[in-house]
Parts: C-alpha cells; structure tokens; sequence
C-alpha cells in the first residue's frame, strides 16, 4: 500500500500484526550472518521440507539476530495455544523432532531455552500468546537477566525486510508524528531531555549536535549513518543494522526532519553486504510505500538516501575522514574545527551519527526524553548494546541500562570460559588501553570509565589469566600499524617504533629503560595526531604497562 | 625450480590477460598448467617477451575445452578498454569509489592500467587515485592466485590461543602477495565459532589452513 496520510501507518502496522501473531505456526530462524555461519540455512531448508511432510500450516521467516550467538541457529516458535518457546542451537537434525513436537503441541526439552508470554512492543500494546509450558521465562534465563532492550527491540523478532512487521512492532510511528506535529524543535527537545550521547566512543550528546545542524543557516543540509564498523573486535554494528534496519533509517529521517535535511548517506563497510543489500531493498520498497522520496506521508518533508560503500579501513569510521571518502577525497581526516555540525559533507551541516545512536531515536520519540533518561545514571542515560567475545563462556550480544555493572554483564556471559580467572578486559576498542579484573566493579557509566582512560564503544572483550598482555599491547600496536592512514607522521611512524621496541621486548632484548621510553612517547604523539585513531594510539601500550606490569618486567627483568 | 620463473611481459596489459587466464584454471592444476602456458606463450611470441597477441594466439591453439573457456577470458578483457571505463563511469556518476567496487566485482583485482586509465579520463591526479584503491581492504592491484582471508579482531585475538594467525601471516610474508594475498578483516562471520578463515571465499578451519598453506607454499 502506499502511504498517503501520517495517520495511515496504522493501517499498514494491522496488517504486520497478522503476521507476528498468526493463526497458522511462525517459525524464526536466526539468519544474520552469525546465524548462517553456524548453519541456519540448512536448517530452514530442512524445516521448508519437514514442515511440508508433516502438513503443518506454518511459515518460516527468516530474522535477524537475538544477541544470543552461542545459540545460533537460533528458533523460535509461535504456535496458537503455547506462549513463544526459543530454541538453540537448532541444527538441521534436530528439526525433524521439533516439527514434530510443535505439531503435537509440545516442547522438545533439551534444545528449548526458555518461553515468553508476551511480546513487549515499542507501539505500547502487548501481544499475548495463550498457553502454558514447563520452561523457564526469559525473564529468568541468565543471558537475558538485567537485559533492557531499546536499541535492540526488533531484533530477531520481526522479518528485517517487511515494512508491515516493523510497523507493527511501533515502526514509522514516531516518524508520523513528529511529521504530523510539523514541529522540529520539539523533535530536538525530546533527544536533549534523553541525554543520549553519541555511541561511536566520544560520547558526544546526540541532542546538542543536532541542533547545531538545526541553528546553522545553510542550503542544504545531511544527515550521514556511520555504518563503517572498523573496530577489531566485533561485528556489532552489523548485527544490529542486520536484524533492523529499518529502525536505522526511521532515525534517521526523523533526524533530517529535525535538522531540516533532504538528503541522507549511509555509509556502510564494504565486508557488511547482507546488511547493505537488505538497506538497498528497502530504499526501493519504501520510495514504492510513499515512505522515502518526494512527499513522505503526504506532508511536505521530502528524504533521499544513498547508499555508499567504504573500503573497510579503520579510519572510514572517523567522522572527518567518512565525509572525505563520501566526497571521492582520500579517506584522511579533516582538522576541527569546523566541526561537521556546521561544515561537514560538502561544507554544509551535517549529522554524522552512528547506527546504534540512530536505533534509539524512534523510541525516544515515541515514548519521551523523559522516559528515555529514566534509564541509566546520571550523565549515562538509556541503555548500551554490547558484543561480548574474547575468553567467555557466552559469546553474545545484549543491552543492559547504564549503571550496570560490568562483572554482572561478565556473569551474563556465563563468566570466564574454562572457569579460568579473569586477568583483563577491555571496554573501549584498541584506544580504550585493558584494565585489570579489580575493575570490573565498575558501572557502564561514560564520565566513570574516561576517569580510568577508556571509552564505551561496541564490544566488551575478556582475557583470561593465561593471557600475555606484552602481546596483546603488540596487537594492538600491529593493529594501528596497519590502519594509520598516514596524514601524520607521529601516528604513522611511531605506531612502527612502538611495535619495534614491544618486539624487543618479546624477544628478550628489551632494556631497562624501554619502558620509560614507550610512556615519554603518550603525549607528544597525542599531541600531534589529527585524530582519535593518533591520539589514543598509546593508549594500549600504557594501560598495559600501568596495569599489568610484571607481564613487562617478567621479560626485562627486574 | 623452473615453475618458480618468473615470465617476461611486454606490457602490463600482456601480465594482466595471462593472470586471468590462470585463475581460470582449477586451483589443483594451477601449478602443474602455469608453466606449461608460459612456455606456450613464449614460443608464441618467438623469444622475446611476451605480448597479448602472443597469447591469444596460444589459446587459440589449445584443445578444448580449455580453448573455449579461456577465449571467454580473452574477451572479457574488453571489459576494460578505454571506451568501457568511459561507460562505467557514467554508471557511477563519477563515483570513483563506486567504479573501484564495480571493477572488483567483475575482476576480481583493479589492473593498475585501468587506474591510470581512469586518471586520464577524469583528470584526478594517478596518486589520489592509487591511494582510495589502497585505502582498506575492499581493493587489491593484483590477482593472486590464493586469496586468505582471516579474522584479526581483538575477541578472535585473544580466543586463538595457538597463535595459527600470526603463523600463518608469518608463511604469507614469505611467499609475496602475487602468490598468496592475505586479508586480516575484524569480523568474518560468528565471534562464537572464531577465529574464521576464508580460502578464495571458501570457509575454513583456521589449522587447516595452515597445514594446506604450508604445503601450497613449500610442496
């Protein structure tokens, strides 16, 4: 259908509703890439066939990502009469007893993890499903325990590719209203009283950027999804634009609206193609639906996306150097000022956020700043998704409010794997250095962890007591190696001196005052580098040396 | 070792078509056919280095059916004459970043002629452009005849615990990239089953991979 009111969308979230909650069985596959990588493909081929065999009136949609990816594949059943049961890992052997016990209306014990009664949804009503089971709640189940999921809403509930599901689940409705209100203020407002910071790192509050691309008086303004995820720990951001990425681009409009935008890039890493062919078949269903283009929902606000490709480099993700490559420039950064709020892509104002920041914005609309800051702590609001890997028992994704603590997301993720010790882990990408396990009493809190020298950003990588840090400092430092783009000499050159003296070290032939030396290095070439990928390229070498300084001293000696 | 020899070319386009041509080939039989079709090509082309026309000539006189599908490979070079950059441009609307990626899905590699082609034709300086196609890792100026893809993230950092990824990046430094291309990417599928590796877009077990090196490489 195509929308030709803001009031309209209702119509089309009836539809959705039909098909999150059918009368015949719904069968989720987790078929994100982490999904297919363990095998859901196979799995919903053999559960096309048995579900066939069995004549059972059930469609199989296939999802997103649950955050659960020690469970993929991941199934979940919604069968009339039962609540909705998850299962996991579902191979492709097991499906034939779980056709099986579905039809007979029963649980197959041993791969179900857990049942829900209902589905919490951003649009207010729940849906309910009938029934009983002898299984645990998700409430319960460890891995989701403490769990707030905002940003992580519609992951691996909805269809990523039907507009109908996403409006049922409350999508577009916050965009309706915010075009119906005709009130951009009021939008910037909202995301001020949230206190929603920037989830790149920097930690930027989200509503004051905005509305210094609002009060910039300029032709043209953008808005840009930084969807360049170079951080070398995890794939977070593409589960996440994977599982929703309509969420992404309903931010993203309602931010255009806001700051009085007409034009939107995405700008997406080369390595994510699912994620950026689902983007791609979306922009054409949603121009058809009267929801991007000329005219969307009838009002006066008109919004185009491009989508464009980055080569994967670390640097793409940097603010600066993502409006150079968008620009067909070298993907180096820009000096700031001018910050890109008031000259960005182009020399006019634009919004540079990235995806999980965007996810957030349609339910802060919808449901209030207020509502929002009612998450989290002071300075800290909402809620954080982070992927946990590294030496964990559960490699997983989950979203739990500021505030939290990081040794309860570690016992979330089932602790250390093997039962070892925790020796480190680290917060804040390859510049937020590792910090020792005392410091997991920490809370998810932005001003708390810059105290300790490290940033928020997308992953929360554990190392277990048989970690060498001396080599993770390498690893790190090979990493900025490799990345550096080379506009500065001191990040470009010194990432290759620190390495040459951590690889003396390793070898045996460090000297005394090697140490000493790497720590002289921090300021000057902090100092003198244009951006964060320069500034904190230290940062690991330091915190290493600071936390972890028998592992240096057991090969120096004394 | 004879097939170890490396060819005489009489131009950069010459290098190119024979590169493809190889891929082509079976990874199985790469070794054993290379130095058949360089020696071929060099009795073609009389001595002297070897020319496009020289090996058009050789897979003309190839049996099938490896003539046929290496004259698919032959004329597929047209892909990139001056005159199809031209028109590929004007697809990209200018979008240089775009033509590179359009370039890479049909080649698999940016022949560095079709580079300094494009600054031609666009007037951007040959640096600038040299420099977006190795920024990243989406590009690469050659065809290698192994592409190894490995994770090199933190998380799989710390999980490879018999350091197979820094042994296998230390067999790679020794071979050259023409031979075997090694992609470090941050994330290549699920960060539970990591450390993942790919072998020509083909998934596989990271100790197996440095065995098969191992004996690509020395064997």
């Amino acid at each position: 259908m195509k929308i030709k009111d803001t009031k309209e969308i209702e119509v089309m979230a009836i539809g959705g509703l039909k098909r999150l909650k059918p009368d015949g069985v719904r069968f989720t596959v987790g078929s994100a890439v982490c999904g297919l990588s363990k095998g859901a493909k196979e799995t919903r081929d053999v559960l096309t066939a048995e579900i066939a065999k069995a004549g059972l009136n059930a469609e199989i949609v296939a999802v997103g990502c649950n955050g659960l990816c020690f469970a993929e594949p991941v199934v979940e059943v919604i069968a009339p009469g039962m609540p909705k049961v998850t299962y996991g890992p579902v191979t492709s052997e097991k499906v034939p007893e779980l056709v099986k016990a579905v039809k007979a209306g029963q649980v197959l014990k041993g791969i179900a993890l857990f049942k829900a009664g209902q589905e919490q949804l951003l649009s207010g009503a729940p849906v309910q499903y009938g029934g009983s089971a002898d299984l645990i709640d998700s409430a319960e189940f460890t891995p989701l325990k403490g769990q707030v999921r905002i940003v992580m809403r519609n992951a691996g509930l909805i269809d990523p590719l039907s507009i109908e599901e996403y409006a049922a689940t409350g999508g577009f409705a916050a965009l309706a209203k915010a075009l119906a209100e005709k009130n951009p203020s009021k939008v910037i407002k909202e995301v001020e009283t949230s206190g929603l910071r920037g989830r790149g790192g920097a930690g930027f509050p989200t509503g004051l950027k905005w509305k210094t691309a609002k009060e910039a008086s300029a032709p043209r303004k953008y808005v840009v999804v930084n969807c360049s995820e170079g951080d070398p720990e995890v794939g977070m951001h593409r589960a996440l634009i994977e599982s929703d990425p309509l969420s992404v681009i309903e931010g993203m409009m309602i931010c255009a609206f806001a700051i009085g935008a007409s034009e939107g890039y995405i700008y997406i890493s080369d390595k994510l193609t699912a994620a950026e062919e689902k983007v791609r078949v979306l922009i054409g269903r949603l121009s058809e639906s009267g929801l991007l283009g000329e005219k969307i929902m009838g009002t006066d606000f008109s919004f185009t996306i491009t989508v464009k490709r980055s080569t994967g480099a670390y640097i793409s993700g940097e603010e600066t150097a993502l409006l150079n490559a968008l620009e067909g420039e070298m993907t180096e950064p820009r000096p700031r000022p001018p910050f890109p709020a008031r000259k960005g892509l182009f020399g006019m104002p634009t919004v540079v956020n990235n995806v999980e920041t965007l996810m957030n914005i349609p339910a802060i609309f919808l449901k209030g700043g207020a509502w929002y800051a009612g998450y989290g702590v002071e300075g800290s609001s909402g809620t954080k998704v982070l992927a946990i890997t590294g030496d964990c028992e559960r490699t997983m994704t989950i979203e739990v409010p500021f505030g939290t603590k990081i040794k309860d997301v570690i016992s979330m993720a089932g602790g250390v794997k093997g039962k070892k010790a925790l020796k480190g882990f680290q917060i804040g990408g390859p510049g937020g250095g590792i910090l020792p396990a005392k410091k997991s009493s920490l809370p998810l809190d932005y001003q708390k962890l810059w105290k300790e020298k490290t940033m928020l950003a997308s992953g929360l990588v554990l190392m277990d007591e048989d970690t060498d840090m001396v080599n993770m400092a390498r690893f790190f430092i090979r990493f900025f190696e490799e990345e550096s783009c080379g506009k500065c000499v001191p990040c470009r050159e010194g990432s290759h001196r620190v390495g040459e003296v951590l690889d003396n070290i390793i070898r045996g032939t460090g000297a005394k005052g090697d140490l000493d030396y790497l720590l002289s290095l921090e300021e000057p070439i902090s100092d003198t580098s244009a951006c964060a990928l320069g500034k904190l390229l230290l940062a690991p070498v330091s915190s290493t040396i600071r936390n972890f300084p028998e592992d240096y001293t057991k090969k120096i000696g004394g | 070792m004879s097939e170890q020899k490396v060819p005489a070319f009489a131009d950069s386009d010459a290098e190119d078509l024979f590169n493809r041509i190889i891929q082509a080939v079976p990874d199985a039989m790469k070794n054993m056919v290379k130095p058949m079709l360089i020696g071929m090509a060099e009795q073609k082309a009389g001595g002297g280095p070897i020319t496009v026309d020289a090996i058009k000539e050789m897979v003309e006189g190839l049996p099938e059916p490896q003539k046929s599908a290496f004259k698919q490979v032959v004329s597929a070079k047209k892909g990139l004459d001056p005159e199809t950059i031209k028109v590929m441009l004007q697809e990209c609307g200018g979008d240089i970043s775009a033509l590179f990626f359009k370039i890479m899905g049909s080649m698999k590699y940016i022949p560095p002629g079709a580079v300094r082609e494009i600054a031609k034709q666009t007037g951007i300086p040959e640096a600038h452009l040299f420099h977006l196609v190795t920024t990243g890792r989406a590009f690469s100026l050659f065809l290698p005849e192994q592409q190894v893809t490995v994770c090199a993230g933190t998380g799989c950092a710390v999980k490879d615990k018999a350091k197979s990824i820094e042994a296998i990046e230390r067999l790679v430094n020794e071979s050259g990239p023409e031979k075997v291309n090694l992609k470090k990417v941050r994330c290549l599928g699920c960060c539970d089953s990591g450390p993942s590796a790919e072998v020509n877009g083909k998934k596989v077990a990271l100790n197996a991979l440095q065995s098969q090196l191992e004996t690509f490489l020395k064997g």
